[in-house]
């Protein structure tokens, strides 16, 4: 492990200011990202899960700095990116690049899907002639299993799983390192949700990609993750090789995710039978005291309500939470 | 075996559109019993959605169905809509994938609540209020008097799932249909409104459609499945059977695409090549034939009967060999 | 020439120009292609705004041509010859008005006015009313509420007596009254224009778009306008013939282009006036009012569809 990651977040904050309640509101912080720290190394898969509004999205936007963060740093290779002007960004932008959750959402209607696709190139490279922009995005429809008649088409015209193809060439045609994948196969058919999940496979053999993976399908993340990092309420709970965190989850709140995943086995799915979470998600404008998860934790005790657990080493793994040792007995 | 509460005989549901006819449902027969949990599963535009809405009467203008739908004998499919009102209130219930749009977003839970008690039992209001009480308590939300005067945007996703089905409750329906209850929910809350629908189940007694695409949800809960495929039923049996011994290729290909928790990881997962079907055309033979791994001669030109395997297990599917995965399992 | 003996009238299949690219797509000889022709091939396509496009080219040209080259002047009187009916005598096609003027080149110059009102003013409100709210829309912030603020005090002013003092002011000059139109009618469109970059700004594309490493300049032009087109297409064929009938209007009024010289709502203000007597007063410029009009508004259709490309 003595290579350098490839991208380096450490302490990155992202706040809103938002309106309280009532007539006369008052300003709110919403700690959408609060104090997330974590490595990525060149050619893995990291899956992030949560739970819906933990801030998944918030977090892989202000990677890539669609939204300003509030505090912390964000290194690529090395180079701080929190503090880069808009100009310096530009050229680090190839080497990362994003997918969205909503695939027809996140495609112009009005573009052609030879026009998308281009539209990374035109920005990042515009030494880039015309005819070599048109063989390249030939070549990379091709590479996601888009057909090249296809590339006059509009992007309505395409089914869920085809114009998440779209999205994907889009973000690969500028070759980048890393991939940010924010819940790219949610939207997406059962039938449909692997193929897109084996091409990203696929090409990340291909090309050597680094990917940032987020779900909020345990299920899905094991399939494709090498390490996964758990969310709640904008903070980190655990940072786990996958193997380990499936194998033996240290945290209550990804052990309560895990029991939560429905299993498609009838007579596995009646003997677990779960207690359900005891409570719901607390509102994110009123985070409990100390540890953020404590409303729902069957072992929260008063250190928990006091202080707020630290991410910390255990057996290789990172935790936050005070019992972790207990938990993992 | 419990008694049939609702007989589906033929049931077709075809929509007018600008491009031609689409063909949402087609030859549906099933019944569903008193007191079970019948699951539905099948990819997007299947048409599960579509058959439920059908029997409630709830389909858009440019859709119509025919057939035969028989609740308790009586012969409900295409009622006016007056008698369709009342059953809809007192006999079946329906709840949608967002609780958010089937709520006046303007009246308080309590007031949607008691007018349906109003408007179908004709009670008080007084009356009404102290048994919506009991119906949210019985959803499990706490301080259900206080909540009756709070507005559905101030509960959470997961609450308002519950306040849905404590109204649809209301009128102790014999059959409950869920259309995709907890798709738009998190695994954690999803988990507790199944739960909830389990122990409703076993103490009202109430019938539960549960239509989903998700196989999870469908095996912690259901005792018989229907998937569906194309606006076609391809395969219906009793839960266990189902998932143990299946027999229709679609049937395996959603099964072994599914990535689950309870089985070693496989480095790839197994797919369904091609993509869903396209329902404004109506091919001649099986519509999984593009997609089908055993698909022969004969499945391109005739279509495949619904036939029975005996033991409640029916499927429409030429192909009678052994499929993949079972041979290696018991 | 011989040669190339396959394109004769005597081979030609209808529909061969598709069936050829189709043929191109399916040998692999793909190239990109742009909403722009894209837009412009479906356009073709539409009956209706091709046929309105053609009559409307037909009437510019005579509006420009026929006054050139036609007898008779706007302000030639004939005081032998008031209130002809329409004659091949003397070319009076269209007859004559009071004062034995031809009508047919006064119809010819109304056309030219009120096209040209309703054209330029259009084009004033555009640029004025789409880079506002654009700029409005996009800034956001409070940039965005001062320049809203402004539209709104702006709509709060009376309108017709601000032509009244600018026509004081400055005499009725054909100039001014574009201007006056224009400067009014853009707060409409900015406001719409406004309101939609707002939502389009939030849309996932823009997103994808900033990630992409897209400067803002570009996705204003290649993602927020292209999908603004639609509705300001349909704002600008609705404010034509709004702003020709304005017109017409101020020419009511007495406030429109000064006489001799008219407009179409000039004349048809003159026809009503007599129309028990002269019903062709009225009916001819009318007839040419509403041709425009519904020429106006059949493009306006044929291009929103053409620029929808979900629309088949
Ligand atoms: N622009 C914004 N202004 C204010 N609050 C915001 C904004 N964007 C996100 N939030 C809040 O930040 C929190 C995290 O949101 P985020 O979209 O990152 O969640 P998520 O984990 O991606 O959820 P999901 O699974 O639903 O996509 C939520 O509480 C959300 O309401
Ligand atoms: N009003 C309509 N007009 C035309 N076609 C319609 C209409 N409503 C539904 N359909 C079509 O009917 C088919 C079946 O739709 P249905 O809603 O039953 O699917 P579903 O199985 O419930 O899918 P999902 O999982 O997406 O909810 C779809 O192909 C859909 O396009
Ligand atoms: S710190 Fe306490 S409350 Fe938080 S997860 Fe650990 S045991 Fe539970
Ligand atoms: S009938 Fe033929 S094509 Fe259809 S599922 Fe069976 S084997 Fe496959
Ligand atoms: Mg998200
Ligand atoms: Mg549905």
């Amino acid at each position: 492990m003595s290579e350098p990651a490839l991208l380096e977040v450490r302490a990155l904050d992202v706040h809103f200011s938002v309106r309280g309640p009532g007539l006369l509101p008052s300003r709110l912080t919403l700690r959408a990202v609060d104090q997330v720290s974590f490595d990525v190394r060149a050619g893995e898969v990291l899956g992030v899960v949560g739970e819906s509004g933990c801030g998944k999205s918030t977090l892989s936007r202000a990677l890539l700095k669609l939204i300003p963060a509030t505090g912390g740093s964000v290194r690529l290779r090395g180079v701080e990116l929190t503090t880069l002007p808009k100009a310096a960004m530009r050229p680090l932008r190839r080497s990362m690049q994003m997918i969205f959750q909503d695939p027809l959402a996140s495609l112009d209607p009005r573009m052609t899907v030879g026009e998308i696709i281009a539209e990374p190139m035109k920005a990042l490279l515009p030494a880039m002639g015309r005819v070599e922009r048109e063989q390249r995005v030939l070549r990379t429809m091709q590479q996601v299993g888009l057909l090249p008649a296809q590339i006059n088409r509009y992007p309505h015209e395409f089914s869920g799983g085809q114009a998440q193809r779209i999205g994907i060439a889009r973000a690969l045609v500028v070759e980048p390192q890393l991939v940010i994948c924010d819940e790219p196969v949610s939207a997406l058919d059962v039938s449909i949700k692997s193929q897109i999940i084996n091409l990203l496979l696929d090409l990340r053999a291909e090309h050597g990609l680094t990917y940032i993976f987020v779900a909020h399908d345990l299920a899905t993340v094991r399939h494709i993750a090498d390490r996964v990092m758990v969310l709640y309420l904008g903070r980190v709970m655990e940072i786990t090789d996958r193997d380990a965190l499936y194998a033996r989850p240290l945290h209550p709140y990804t052990r309560l995710l895990l029991s939560a995943v429905p299993i498609p086995d009838p007579a596995l799915a009646r003997r677990r039978r779960v207690a359900p979470a005891r409570e719901e998600l607390p509102s994110p404008l009123a985070l409990p005291s100390g540890c953020a998860f404590r409303t729902r934790c069957p072992l929260a005790d008063a250190r928990c309500v006091a202080e707020r657990p630290v991410l910390r080493e255990i057996d290789g793994r990172y935790v936050a939470c005070h019992h972790a040792e207990a938990a993992a007995a | 075996m419990a008694a049939s509460l609702l007989e589906i005989r033929n049931l077709a549901v075809r929509f007018t559109t600008g491009d031609g006819p689409v063909y949402a449902v087609n030859d549906l027969d099933l019944e569903v019993r008193r007191g079970e949990v019948l699951g539905m599963v099948g990819e997007s535009g299947s048409g599960k959605s579509q058959t439920w809405l059908a029997i409630m009467g709830l389909l858009a203008k440019n859709g119509r169905a025919e057939g035969s739908v028989r609740l308790g004998g009586e012969e409900i499919l295409n009622l006016p809509q007056r008698a369709l009102t009342r059953l809809r209130g007192e006999r079946m219930a329906m709840i949608f994938q967002d609780p958010m749009t089937a709520m006046n977003p303007f009246l308080t839970v309590g007031r949607q609540m008691t007018e349906v008690l109003e408007w179908h039992r004709g009670m008080s209001r007084r009356e009404a209020r102290a048994r919506c009480i009991g119906a949210l308590e019985s959803v499990h939300i706490t301080d259900a008097a206080r909540r009756l005067s709070m507005y559905p945007h101030e509960f959470s996703g997961g609450m308002r799932q519950r306040v849905m089905i404590a109204t649809a409750l209301l009128t102790e329906p014999q059959l409950l249909i869920c259309d995709e209850p907890t798709t738009a929910l998190d695994v954690t809350v999803q988990a507790q409104i199944l739960a909830l629908l389990d122990e409703l189940r076993q103490r009202f007694g109430t019938a539960i459609v549960l239509v989903t695409h998700d196989l999870g949800v469908i095996a912690q809960l259901a005792d018989r499945v229907i998937v569906m495929y194309a606006g076609r039923q391809v395969e219906q049996a009793e839960v266990h059977t189902l998932y143990g011994a299946y027999r229709h290729p679609y049937t395996e290909g959603l099964l072994r695409s599914v990535p689950r928790l309870d089985q070693p990881r496989s480095a790839r997962l197994a797919t369904i090549p091609g993509r869903p079907p396209d329902l404004a055309r109506r091919p001649a033979g099986c519509p999984f034939e593009p997609r089908c791994a055993y698909a022969s001669e004969i499945c391109r030109r005739q279509m495949p009967p619904l036939v029975s395997l005996g033991d409640a297990h029916l499927r429409a599917c030429h192909y009678d060999g052994a499929l993949g995965p079972q041979e290696r399992g018991a | 020439m011989n040669g190339d003996a396959r394109h004769t009238w005597a081979n030609w299949v209808p529909g061969r120009g598709a069936a050829r690219k189709a043929e191109a797509l399916a040998a692999g000889a793909v190239q990109g292609r742009s909403l722009w022709q894209d837009a412009w091939g479906r356009l073709r396509c539409n009956r209706a705004a091709l046929a309105s496009l053609w009559v409307l080219g037909v009437i510019t040209l005579a509006a420009i041509v026929v006054p050139w080259v036609w007898p008779y002047g706007y302000a030639q009187p004939d005081w032998n010859l008031m209130y002809a009916a329409p004659t091949w005598a003397g070319w009076h096609i269209f007859g004559t008005d009071a004062l034995g003027r031809d009508l047919f080149v006064r119809v010819m110059w109304g056309c030219r006015i009120s096209l040209m009102v309703g054209v330029v003013a259009t084009l004033v409100t555009l640029v004025i009313g789409v880079t506002w709210g654009a700029v409005a829309g996009f800034a956001g912030g409070w940039v965005d509420s001062l320049m809203m603020r402004i539209v709104d005090i702006l709509y709060s002013l009376p309108f017709i007596p601000f032509v009244i003092v600018l026509m004081v002011l400055f005499g009725r000059d054909l100039f001014l009254i574009f201007v006056a139109i224009g400067a009014v009618s853009w707060l409409d469109i900015a406001r719409i224009v406004r309101g939609q970059t707002l939502s389009l700004r939030k849309r996932e594309f823009v997103e994808a778009a900033l990630a992409s490493g897209v400067g803002n300049a570009a996705i204003v032009r290649r993602h927020i306008v292209p999908n603004l087109i639609g509705i300001v297409v349909v704002y600008v064929t609705l404010t034509i013939p709004s702003v020709i009938l304005f017109e017409a209007f101020l020419s009511f009024l007495g406030l429109g282009v000064q006489a001799p010289l008219t407009s179409l709502g000039g004349l048809v203000s003159d026809g009503a006036a007599v129309l028990q007597s002269h019903p062709y007063m009225l009916i001819i410029p009318a007839s040419f009012l509403a041709v425009i009009v519904y020429c106006f508004n059949f493009i306006g259709d044929g291009l929103r569809d053409a620029l929808d490309p979900k629309d088949r």
